[in-house]
């Protein structure tokens, strides 16, 4: 990393203070600048970007760390049931900064500890709607992010080898993305899950919930063609420059060409479109939960909390509230940490 | 111009065969058993057997899908649904006009916000009106369109009771059990809904509209026309802006698709008795030939809908036709 802040200072810090006699004698050192030492400078001088950053380190921490310890000191789940946590009169979830009998249904007999709900409950259940959030975030991202992996992988290898080989292989790829992109995507989703449902969502390799699996696997089948048309439009015109050429004529495989002479080229456009697919997955596993298409009860997502919503809308719209802004904040982060870092690698492409 | 048409056609005939053996794999193929679902739960082994023949399950699968193909073209039958007997055409008919509805009239909303707003975006980057286009815009691409419905349907329906918060009111009035019709409230019913959508495309389209007039002005031609002394309109209207809507014509084609997906979310909050309603329904009660029906009902919509785009912009741009 660079040594200064300011971006003249070419000289390097020889340590401890001001020394005039060192620093006249001494010729200033120049050292060339590295291709991510000029990113992160351009990109830290992007104060939006940044904050997103910051945003999402702290949303990972609170969700993956956060969550548990939260559940440790308030002494229940996410899971848990409470018969207090919907009004009995009117039976309308509790509102926010509700202290609660844990008792298993009103009037039961012995002694029960009292226990708070942060953001009061999430529906007719009397769930900890604070720590659901918390927990959700779990989910969500976990979707959003192996989708993003998962069709970014397959959209970087068929672009790759549309825009490498043109010819058959180019048509056979462009042709099947047209045909993806023909074919409705969601309708697509609720077929796979109507048919296949169950045997995918039993698949969680030990530490993914329930339906993770199946949600990353369908988003990243119906998403790929995205990258693939990008990265297959960069290496269209990267496979004619000079240095493909002269790897080509020293006897480079077309694979060795792929790996280690196009792909470092594409690090930046993957980098910049993988934090926007992830801000669109976040938004699409929340609807199909919404839906009832998703993760499947009882874990949390940010789309679950969403879908319990309209139910008490006139009553307490709270409810519609939190969910909304968390999916509102995190897609915002994304889609402007993106923004950030397309104008950090490419500083010619800004408008 | 001929052959290019041919070549559309064949292109769209055969994207309709690949979506219809797509379909019929994943639905009649894949399932463990279809007869089973289609039987009930409390079908003994015997009437799943006998369902199962009835479907003609016991068949070879490319028979099976010749005949799916042959109901589909020949007759244009989609089958019965399981749940209710009643025939998917029927159920179709019924909720396409809501959906296409939804849709047609969403897009008019978004393409006359999106446009104007791009366009002098476009002209004067970085003004007061560009940057809170660009706000709105990335605030719509991130606020999820469920979101904004309940929002909306809160704070316009409910709190203030401008509009209905759900339901729909046919175009035509009369009609049996009809509660409201006729073109005023049926316009009523659909504002939120289509405000809904607007936010949700008018954010893509105000992007797309403002790159597109940016880089066509930055064209040689459109110095070409500035250098012998055209007018600043008629560089904008002629030059620029009939080249960079173009490609927002044939975006759009493409976008239907998005745009039956974002109808099944609008259709479910604001209660509309569309076809993603349907297909939400028909889900929750595992109702296979629906499911298939609208399948590839919208399929075709999307066929048929890019078919057009496509065809008028090569009529309209030659330079598309060859490729």
């Amino acid at each position: 990393m660079s040594s200064g802040t300011s971006p003249l200072d070419l000289t390097e810090d020889h340590g401890g203070g001001f020394d005039p006699l060192s620093a006249s004698v001494a010729a200033p050192v120049v050292k060339a600048r590295g291709y991510w030492e000029l990113i992160w400078i351009r990109f830290r001088r992007d104060r939006v970007a940044v904050a997103s950053v910051v945003f999402i380190v702290f949303l990972l921490l609170a969700a993956f760390i956060g969550a548990p310890i939260a559940a440790h000191f308030l002494g229940h789940g996410p899971d848990e049931i409470f018969a207090n946590g919907v009004n009995q009169a009117t039976l309308i979830p509790v509102g926010p900064w509700t202290h609660i009998n844990t008792a298993p249904y009103p009037g039961a007999s012995g002694h029960f500890t009292n226990t708070l709900l942060i953001l009061g409950s999430d529906g007719t259940l009397g769930r900890d709607l604070f720590l659901r959030l918390l927990y959700g975030a779990q989910a969500s991202l976990e979707v959003a992010g192996f989708a993003t992996a998962g069709s970014v992988a397959l959209g970087v290898l068929m672009g790759l080898l549309a825009g490498y080989f043109r010819g058959w292989v180019d048509t056979v790829v462009s042709r099947l993305i047209e045909v993806v992109m023909v074919f409705p995507a969601l309708l697509f989703i609720i077929a796979v899950r109507v048919v296949a449902g169950p045997q995918l969502n039993s698949i969680t390799f030990g530490f993914l919930a329930h339906g993770v699996f199946t949600l990353a696997l369908i988003l990243s089948v119906v998403g790929w063609f995205y990258p693939a048309r990008i990265i297959r439009g960069v290496v269209l015109s990267l496979r004619e420059k000079e240095f493909v050429e002269a790897a080509r004529m020293t006897g480079a495989s077309d694979f060795r060409i792929m790996c280690s002479h196009l792909l470092p080229h594409l690090v930046a456009p993957i980098i910049v479109y993988s934090t926007l697919i992830v801000a669109s997955n976040i938004i699409v596993e929340a609807g199909l939960s919404f839906l009832g298409l998703g993760i499947e009860a009882p874990t949390a997502t940010w789309g679950t909390l969403l879908a319990a919503a309209p139910q008490f809308y006139l009553t307490q719209p709270w409810l519609m509230v939190w969910p909304g802004l968390a999916i509102l904040l995190t897609t915002l982060a994304f889609n402007l940490l993106g923004d950030g870092l397309r104008d950090a690698f490419d500083p010619r492409a800004r408008v | 111009m001929t052959q290019f048409l041919i070549r559309r056609i064949f292109w769209a005939i055969f994207l309709f065969l690949v979506a219809t053996i797509i379909t019929y794999l994943i639905f009649w193929v894949i399932p463990a058993d279809p007869a089973a679902l289609a039987a009930g739960k409390s079908a003994t082994p015997a009437d799943v057997a006998r369902v199962r023949h009835y479907l003609h399950l016991d068949e070879p699968i490319w028979r099976q899908y010749l005949r799916f193909l042959w109901n589909l073209v020949g007759h244009q039958q989609l089958g019965n649904s399981f749940v209710t007997r009643q025939s998917v055409n029927h159920i179709i008919g019924q909720d396409a006009p809501v959906t296409a509805s939804l849709v047609f009239g969403g897009a008019i909303f978004w393409l006359s916000l999106s446009i104007p707003v791009g366009i002098l975006s476009a002209l004067r980057p970085r003004s007061i009106l560009d940057r809170v286009s660009m706000s709105f815009v990335l605030v719509g691409i991130s606020a999820h369109p469920v979101w904004i419905g309940l929002i909306l349907s809160y704070l316009v329906g409910y709190r203030l009771h401008i509009t209905p918060i759900v339901g729909y009111c046919n175009f035509f009035p009369g009609g049996i059990g009809v509660q409201c019709s006729g073109p005023v409230q049926w316009a009523y019913h659909l504002l939120l809904p289509w405000i809904t959508f607007m936010i949700l495309f008018a954010a893509l389209y105000v992007r797309l509209v403002r790159a597109n007039v940016m880089e066509t002005m930055s064209e040689d031609y459109v110095r070409t026309a500035r250098a012998k002394g055209a007018s600043e309109s008629r560089v904008m209207i002629q030059h620029v802006l009939r080249n960079s809507l173009l490609p927002v014509v044939t975006i759009l084609g493409m976008d239907l698709g998005l745009a039956l997906g974002g109808a099944i979310f609008t259709e479910s909050i604001f209660n509309l008795p569309g076809l993603g309603h349907e297909v939400i329904n028909a889900y929750n009660t595992a109702d296979l030939p629906t499911i298939t029906g609208i399948v590839v009902f919208a399929t075709v919509c999307v066929i048929v809908f890019n078919f057009i785009v496509d065809v008028t912009y090569g009529f309209l741009d030659p330079r598309i036709r060859p490729s």
